[in-house]
């Protein structure tokens, strides 16, 4: 009995030690030891392709998020929808639901400006623009949220979710008038800047 | 492993010139532009690959909110990376050569295109795009 005694008051003595010493942050957290560790990607070498010349005049740019959703669910026999109707987990549905938020950006391809469209005499200008026009739809990585994750869902299929939630958000921004803000934005731009080099009679015109 | 296709728009703000960035003189004209920035990062679904995936015995494979996670840790190192790809420097060139044809073609015969010493602030900055 007082062998067991003993034993009692070794571990009742073990604990608290832990304990203390636990709140005390002087031993690790064991708990940390089943924690998955952050996610860190190695450091990985860049490679530039190429470089292009561009001239774009990018003037409006549309903050949108959708959230968008799919699911697989086959086709249920007599014991799936056995399982089903006792609200257990059926390991052959697949669920996603995720939340995109994107850029659209809209201007003017000044590519498209050919000699003819600038007319020049004394104070006067004259230029015809054309019409503005989406420049980019993005949805990155970082602007992506996955809030539902159910069954194995590859990266080729979530990257047709955010591909059309990227054309969900460029008709919306479309549908809401982008493209005429764009423009109104790029005539009054181009009109400030000739006056602000001296021209008196300004008119810019879409083709 | 994954790969990704990254897209870089660089360019000139023009909003942030003023009346004093303008010289004229005749048919003499000094514009100074502010320094050329990112204008846009685009990493478009349709090119990110998963090219090899293993994981240990006691782990499951990654999960796409894993792999989401992943994936803008590279975006945000492409991200901090613009200084040294050198598409700024390009983009100042381009600039110079645009505008100074597009000026020419109002006229002046003698034109000249500066940049700032340092970026100018504006309310743009620090905000993603």
């Amino acid at each position: 009995l007082k062998k067991l005694q003993k034993i009692g008051i070794t571990i009742i003595i073990l604990v608290v030690a832990i304990f203390l010493l636990q709140r005390l942050k002087l031993l690790p957290d064991f708990a940390s030891w089943f924690r998955s560790k952050p996610l860190l990607i190695e450091n990985t070498p860049l490679l530039v392709e190429n470089i292009r010349d561009m001239a774009q005049m990018v003037t409006q740019v549309s903050f949108d998020e959708v959230v968008i959703k799919d699911d697989d669910v086959p086709e249920g026999g007599y014991f799936r929808n056995l399982v089903r109707n006792r609200s257990l987990a059926d390991p052959l549905e697949k669920r996603i639901a995720l939340i995109a938020r994107g850029r659209v950006f809209a201007g003017l391809e000044l590519n498209k400006v050919k000699e003819e469209d600038l007319y020049v005499e004394k104070d006067s200008v004259r230029l015809f623009i054309p019409p503005a026009q989406v420049l980019d739809a993005i949805v990155n990585p970082s602007d992506c949220e996955i809030f539902i994750e159910e069954g194995n869902w590859s990266i080729e299929e979530v990257n047709e979710l955010k591909k059309d939630a990227r054309e969900m958000m460029r008709k919306r921004s479309v549908d809401r008038g982008l493209l005429t803000r764009a423009q109104n934005k790029a005539i009054s731009a181009i009109e400030n800047f000739f006056r602000s080099v001296g021209f008196k009679k300004v008119v810019v015109l879409v083709k | 492993v994954m790969s990704v296709m990254a897209y870089l728009k660089a360019g000139i703000d023009l909003e942030q010139i003023k009346d004093e960035d303008l010289l004229i003189e005749g048919k003499k004209i000094v514009v100074k532009l502010p320094r050329a920035k990112l204008i846009s990062l685009n990493l478009p679904p349709e090119e990110i690959k998963e090219e090899d995936q293993k994981t240990g015995f006691f782990r499951d494979g990654f999960n796409n909110a894993e792999k989401i996670e992943l994936l803008s840790q590279a975006e945000n190192s492409i991200r901090n990376s613009v200084d040294s790809l050198g598409i700024l420097k390009k983009a100042e060139e381009n600039a110079v050569f645009f505008i100074g044809k597009f000026i020419k073609r109002l006229g002046y015969e003698d034109v000249t295109i500066t940049f700032d010493p340092l970026p100018r602030s504006n309310k743009n900055n620090g905000k993603k795009l």
